[in-house]
């Protein structure tokens, strides 16, 4: 069966993350997400985002639309506390260290998420979204 | 031979106290029944401090305490012209709101803080109510769908509508309208007690110690989402304001946290990507 999929290259500059929220919105729609719903996967993709501190070269975005809900790829990402804390290595509780506890915030939002590995010391964040 | 007057104010020697020693209801009467400039004056100097105080709580929300003191101010300046000396209340409990209420809708005619089209601002606006009539109805959160079928648009419109809303910037204040201020400002004084119990929890497992930062009711709500696992439209249930408002306030909350852990860890916040949560 075949995925429609959206991928969406962006500046990293703050400016374009409306144009972003707009574009998973239209996809939204295509799976019929809920108010709450879309609001959760905006969230989640501004929350990794802020959190992390690369900052060079462009943000990819790149969303699957499964049958029953979205696949969320989030890159290129360099921060590597961000992955420790991603990967459950970070310092959930050490809590006087700058990020926040992103997974806790991620497993809120989104039903799963998953740090994949991709060239040099860059990652990629998939989000999963269940529709309904 | 000229009488003086009695006036239980005065002192036996003749000479009119300084105002600084007139009790606040005494004041009070001279402004209202001579029109004391003098007298508002003092007033006004007595309860500076209390607005000071109230811009303070305000002041995270991206203006300087010293403007919103002068804001506040001139609520004070109204609560003391309206003040009815016959209630049996003190001035202060009548200036806490009237400033408070100056200040909120200073930042009310503020709150857009990009260029939003009227239009969709009013569309957002709607939205906020649309939002909460179909869950109702629907008995679940709406679709995109639902809400352009309601409002009689196209779903684009209500996309864009309701990106633009995160341009209003209405703070982590006391409801986003005119309408609901009042209301909010009674739900705010109200949450119980009760809701405390999660503080000691989240500010050992999460987001401490910054956690302190954010009023009762903005940690309440990121208890619910984050801990109790609630969804927004839960929570505006929970709580009593709109789901809107509640995703305003979430990332409102979040955005002031990380703030405030990057200031606690020395470090400048490096430029990552930030968006609608920290305008």
């Amino acid at each position: 069966m075949s995925v429609d999929t959206v991928t969406l290259t962006l500046p990293r500059k703050p400016g374009y993350l409306p144009l972003l929220h707009l574009v998973l919105g239209g996809i939204a729609l295509r799976k019929d997400l809920s108010f709450d719903d879309l609001d959760d996967v905006q969230l989640a993709v501004d929350s990794l985002l802020a959190e992390d501190t690369g900052t060079s070269g462009d943000i990819e975005v790149k969303v699957s639309l499964k049958e029953d809900g979205l696949l969320i790829r989030i890159g290129v990402l360099s921060d590597s506390v961000l992955r420790e804390s991603l990967r459950g290595e970070g310092p959930a509780s050490q809590p006087d260290r700058r990020h926040l506890d992103i997974c806790m915030l991620l497993r809120g939002l989104c039903e799963d998420f998953t740090v994949v590995e991709l060239d040099g010391d860059t990652y990629a964040v998939e989000l999963w979204k269940k529709a309904g | 031979m000229v009488q003086e007057p009695l006036n239980g104010t005065q002192r036996s020697s003749g000479f009119p106290p300084p105002l600084g020693d007139l009790p606040e209801r005494e004041l009070l009467r001279r402004v209202h029944d001579e029109g004391d400039l003098p007298a508002r004056d003092e007033l006004i100097t007595r309860y500076l401090p209390l607005v000071r105080s109230l811009a303070r709580r305000f002041a995270a929300r991206g203006q300087s305490v010293e403007d919103l003191t002068q804001v506040g101010s001139i609520g004070l300046i109204k609560a003391i012209d309206r003040f009815d000396t016959n209630r049996g209340v003190e001035l202060s409990t009548y200036a806490t709101p009237t400033v408070m209420g100056e200040i909120k809708r200073y930042f009310r005619d503020k709150g857009w803080a990009v260029k939003v089209p009227r239009a969709l601002q009013d569309l957002n606006v709607r939205l906020n109510k649309v939002i909460e009539q179909l869950t109702v109805e629907l008995k679940r959160s709406p679709t995109i769908a639902d809400m352009a079928e309601a409002c009689g648009v196209s779903e684009e419109d209500v996309l864009e509508a309701l990106e633009s809303g995160r341009a209003y910037s209405s703070l982590s204040i006391y409801g986003g309208s005119s309408s609901d201020d009042d209301d909010a400002f009674a739900i705010l004084d109200s949450l119980g007690t009760e809701e405390r119990e999660y503080e000691l929890v989240e500010q050992r497992r999460f987001l401490a110690p910054a956690m302190v930062k954010l009023d009762e009711r903005e940690r309440l709500i990121l208890h619910l989402r984050f801990f109790e696992g609630m969804t927004q439209t839960q929570i505006a249930a929970r709580v009593g304001i709109s789901q809107m408002h509640v995703s305003r306030l979430i990332r409102k909350s979040l955005e002031l946290l990380r703030s405030s852990m990057a200031e606690a860890d020395g470090a400048s916040p490096a430029e990552p990507v930030r968006g609608a949560a920290g305008r």
